[in-house]
């Protein structure tokens, strides 16, 4: 697979562990460089410190959701990478809160591999490559 | 066992006992809203993440385990005994699961009624409404509940079995074998899951017949929903009960599976004609059930080879799909956050990657400038538009680039250094992916290939010199004038001077559009000095343990960038100040019967020519009468004047030098340091500052700013045979006055002008020149009104020139002592122009 | 193609899925006496059986698969 010399880095943000591990396991196969937080506030603490390239993130985690996390980041003065939130409602007005929150987009749990690839791919600029 | 179902096992068994304990805490605070979002999330967790393997009996139980707590999360039902029993059952039995996992790596298929049973008591506690919704089966006239008891169901209708598949039943039953009666009623909304019933019904295992048949009457045609399923199953089938428990298991509460008493199947009638038919012809209609999985079977890998070729493919395009949609919803929200920026931001990233995605540079820098463009108009219609137009290429592209495979690793025709060159673009798009492809497909011309991108960051030096050089041209293009008229008056060439002049004026008109250029590229949005705003009122604010809420508005207002960045410090002093002594604490909030959170609007605006920003906070306002006792106090203003100003001019005297109003230093605002700091930056780029403030409402202060500093528009004025230039924004009007209008009062000179009395002085005193004043031939002295510090005074001069725009320099070295100038520009001929300082000479 | 709409005739291919289904409602609308050609169906989605049973449209041939061709005989014959 060709791509350029700098790997991209993933930030799984998800409060259980199964889950950040399938996350994970999908996303390294694919070569990526991936890190995680249990949290939004340790979401927020990784990120302000060394910039991703793309977030994959939970909305119900304790201290701070992932709403809040997309918010407070959105508010920071930075490159602002694409975010795809996981949720399990499948309701439109939660995907709309997603969106006002600074989602880039909206994927229902479980994700399916190629799809979570596809899209990580997409939005990291280089599917095709 | 895979790493992954390890840790899926060790985490919901952590989970469980968590659940348990926590159900075990309600028992003693029932109302604990910390306690009920604990379980939800917890149990909400242990249904993801049951989710992401293929156990339907663990998910269904744990989903509506989760629907329940939802309902009591919200308040719609409240905590029982029975409602957490019914819970802790849920939770013993998913442990039960976890168990078969562990020692199989799968789940018993018998489980599946135990967990329909389950997720039925668990719904039977909610109200009637949720469990309509939650349930997907349609049946929910006819009882969900899977029984294996034939004698409680009632008698399935055999009778609809044609003769001859009745006569091979019972042929069987005979033999020893059990048969089983299944009725599938699918969900009417399951075509949207996915699930196509009549290819599970067809697929069911031992399957010797089977029909479809409609559960309510059939619509006329025209009024058919062809995506709700109104039909219902009935199979017949040979296989045993699990492996019927198995095929359905994803949808156990959807079939109903009864085993077939041979008793059912005897005929009444003609039972020895049709009896003896059997060993003559064998059921030709029906075929057996393997053989009709044989067909299916034969099918499929036909299916399936197709689908994984294309598979990837298609699954890129409904990412791809999805991704667009989600953008245009993003760019298309009303609401205006103050994360909104960041949330553009997001968008534009991800706009762009989509774009190098599908390896379009041009669309790539196409996004660059519709998300520039988007920043700095604050409106999200470029990035909208651009989506709309490049929707359909961007999928279309998607489609037709080629897999990893098929990429070409070198090219011995098109090496990756060459660019396509105009008119063989297209002989070469079919070699040199993925560059030249764009030719073909967006029909664009070949040039704009090798655009680059549309946006580009320039060091602000390089922006720096061709600001001096363009102050440059304007002064060398001033020397034109001159020239002219000296072409007539010295050489006497009136043709020639008319013809500089004329040129002149073209070159004029160029330098003006040229600086207004560089002006723009200079330009930048407030948004700079704002964005750090959310992240210090909420540090302040906290610290200081007030609950106040930031509104940012017009952050898309451009400025020069000089003027924003000397904006900074001013507008951080302002907004310490409005937290620090402005906004209140929430109890003294409360106590005035004001809402507890304070708020703090940072306001930008262009008015004209000029920027405005406005900091108003809704804390507790100046009161005059403090501000005009302290001024008092501090030998500021003198007894008269502490009678005469009002209160507005009262509370402006915040900004004079020396005067802070509150008591106490506080760590946060500085030491000492009153607004007259503020004063005195604004006033260095020519701005001005003032308050308004109501006592117990609020304070409003006001930033007026010039869009830019560059370019100053000056009156050349003539005074002692010197010329000095004042700038127009000091100048209110310029009048000749009978020298016998002046009159003295109190030994200063006046003159009543519109029925107004206006104070005068001299230019020449002001700057120490001893000549006085020049009249004309018609003995009217030059006055020039100027405003400074919103008093009108009048400049005796000895004569006005033209108003010229000039590129003010600062004074430099031991110059820059001298308070009088603000700074110098060079002239046409020249000479060095001085600028007066207005505020400072008078 | 899965569904191939002749003039007066509408040949079902391999299998057909469900997005087929709204557009076969339509055409069965605009034409009432058309035939339907099942011969080289394998498989059609439950979505386009159920507008086959509501429009009843005349059956030119049967499917080829004899496992399909006998669930279709059942659900498009009885109580016409």
């Amino acid at each position: 697979m060709k791509r350029g010399l700098v790997v991209k880095r993933i930030l799984i943000v998800d409060d259980a562990a199964t889950v950040r591990m399938y996350h994970r396991g999908i996303l390294e196969s694919a070569g990526y460089t991936v890190d995680e937080a249990l949290n939004g506030i340790e979401a927020l603490e990784k990120a302000l410190e060394t910039p991703f390239d793309l977030l994959l993130v939970d909305i119900n985690m304790p201290r701070l959701d992932g709403f809040g996390f997309l918010k407070e980041l959105r508010r920071q003065p930075m490159p602002q990478p694409p975010a795809i939130m996981v949720s399990t409602e499948a309701e439109a007005r939660d995907e709309v809160a997603a969106y006002r929150a600074g989602a880039s987009c909206y994927l229902l749990k479980p994700v399916r591999p190629s799809q979570l690839l596809a899209h990580a791919r997409l939005m990291l600029g280089e599917a095709n490559k | 066992m895979t790493p992954l179902l390890e840790q899926f096992l060790s985490e919901s068994r952590e989970f469980s006992q968590g659940i348990g304990e926590k159900l075990m805490q309600m028992e003693d605070a029932p109302s604990d809203q910390g306690l009920i979002n604990e379980l939800f999330r917890l149990v909400h967790t242990l249904k993801g993440n049951s989710g992401l393997f293929t156990f339907p009996e663990m998910t269904r139980v744990l989903h509506a385990g989760e629907d329940l707590l939802g309902l009591v999360r919200n308040g719609q039902i409240a905590y029982s005994r029975e409602l957490a029993d019914c819970l802790l059952d849920a939770i013993d039995f998913v442990m039960v699961l976890c168990a078969d996992i562990e020692a199989t790596e799968q789940i018993d298929a018998s489980r599946a009624q135990d967990s329909a049973r389950m997720a039925e008591s668990l719904r039977a506690l909610m109200p009637a409404a949720q469990t309509a919704r939650s349930v997907s089966a349609a049946n929910s006239s006819k009882p969900a509940t899977i029984t294996q008891d034939a004698h409680s169901a009632e008698l399935p209708p055999l009778a609809e079995l044609p003769k001859a598949t009745r006569i091979e039943a019972l042929h069987q039953c005979h033999q020893g074998e059990t048969l089983h009666w299944i009725c599938y009623t699918p969900a009417s909304d399951c075509f949207f899951q996915g699930d196509d019933p009549l290819f599970s019904a067809r697929q069911t295992p031992g399957l010797l017949w089977g029909s479809a048949k409609p559960t309510e009457p059939l619509p006329p045609l025209a009024e058919l929903d062809t995506y709700r399923c109104v039909l219902e199953f009935h199979l017949l089938s040979a296989a045993p009960r699990e492996e019927l428990d198995e095929h359905f298991r994803y949808v156990p509460d959807q079939v109903r599976i009864v085993q077939v008493n041979p008793g059912w199947l005897s005929l009444s009638e003609d039972s020895s004609e049709d009896s003896s038919a059997v060993s003559a012809q064998p059921v030709p209609a029906v075929p057996e059930g393997a053989a009709g999985e044989a067909n299916l079977i034969s099918a499929a890998p036909l299916k399936a080879a197709a689908k994984a070729s294309i598979e990837d493919c298609a699954e890129q395009v409904a990412a791809l799909e999805s991704i667009l949609s989600a953008q245009r919803q993003i760019l298309m929200l009303d609401d205006r956050p103050d994360w909104g920026v960041g949330r553009l931001k997001a968008a534009g990233s991800v706009l762009l990657n989509l774009a190098n995605s599908a390896g379009d540079r041009v669309a790539a820098s196409e996004v660059e400038a519709a998300l520039a463009e988007c920043l700095a108009t604050g409106q999200n219609s470029m990035l909208l538009l651009w989506l709309e137009a490049s929707k359909e290429h961007l999928i279309a592209s998607c489609v037709a680039q080629p897999g990893p495979s098929a990429y070409p690793a070198s090219n011995p025709a098109a090496g990756p250094s060459k660019e396509p060159k105009e008119g063989a673009a297209e002989a070469e798009a079919s070699l040199a992916k993925p560059a030249a492809d764009e030719g073909i497909k967006f029909g664009r011309r070949a040039e704009d290939h090798v655009t680059g991108p549309r946006s580009l960051k320039v060091d602000q030096a390089k922006i720096d010199r061709l600001m001096n050089l363009i102050g440059e041209l304007v002064v060398s293009k001033n020397a034109l004038p001159y020239l002219a008229q000296r072409a007539e008056t010295h050489y006497g060439v009136r043709e020639l001077s008319r013809e500089i002049k004329g040129e002149y004026s073209v070159i004029n008109r160029i330098a003006d559009e040229m600086q207004d250029a560089i002006m723009q590229v200079r330009m930048m949005a407030v948004s700079f000095v704002f964005q750090r705003f959310p992240r210090l009122v909420r540090d302040i604010s906290r610290k200081l343990g007030k609950d106040v809420q930031l509104v940012l508005e017009g952050e898309q207002t451009e400025a020069d960038k000089n003027i924003i960045e000397s904006l900074a410090d001013p507008l951080i002093h302002i907004v310490r100040n409005s937290l620090d002594h402005g906004l209140e604490t929430p109890e003294v909030r409360r106590a005035c019967g004001k809402r507890e959170t304070g708020t703090l609007t940072i306001r930008a605006a262009q008015e004209a020519d000029r920027v405005v920003i406005e900091i108003t906070d809704d804390g507790k306002g100046i009161d005059p009468a403090v501000i005009k006792r302290k001024a008092y106090e501090k030998g500021l203003i003198d007894e008269a004047a502490l009678e005469r100003i009002d209160d507005r001019e009262a509370v402006n005297l915040i900004f004079a030098a020396g005067l802070s109003t509150s008591e106490v230093v506080s760590d946060l605002s500085g030491r000492g340091v009153g607004m007259d700091v503020v004063r005195s930056a604004v006033q260095k780029i020519n701005g001005t500052v003032v308050i308004e403030s109501k006592l117990g409402t609020g304070t409003t202060i006001r930033i007026s700013l010039p869009l830019s500093m560059a370019v100053t528009q000056v009156m050349i004025v003539e005074s002692d045979g010197q010329l000095f230039g004042v700038p127009m924004d000091n100048v209110v009007e310029t009048v000749r006055v009978p020298r016998s209008d002046l009159r003295a009062i109190k030994q200063s000179l006046t003159v009543v002008l519109r029925g107004r009395i206006v104070p005068l002085k001299a230019l020449n005193t002001l700057l120490g020149i001893s000549a006085s004043p020049r009249v004309n031939s018609d003995d009217e002295l030059a006055v020039l009104l100027v405003q400074a510090g919103g008093e009108v005074l009048g400049l005796l001069v000895d004569g006005f020139k033209e108003t010229i725009g000039l590129i003010q320099k600062p004074l430099a070295g031991f110059l820059s002592g001298l308070s009088a100038y603000s700074g110098s520009a060079l002239m046409g001929d020249g000479s060095v122009l001085m600028i007066l300082n207005i505020r400072e000479i008078v | 193609m899965p569904i191939e709409f002749k003039r007066n005739s509408a040949v079902f291919h391999d299998v057909v899925s469900v997005e087929e289904a709204e557009k076969l409602l339509e055409w069965l609308q605009r034409k009432p006496a058309a035939k339907v050609d099942l011969t080289r169906c394998n498989h059609l989605h439950t979505a386009n059986l159920q507008v086959l049973m509501t429009a009843r449209p005349g059956i030119s041939h049967w499917p080829e698969n004899s496992e399909l061709r006998a669930w279709l005989e059942t659900a498009l014959n009885s109580e016409a």
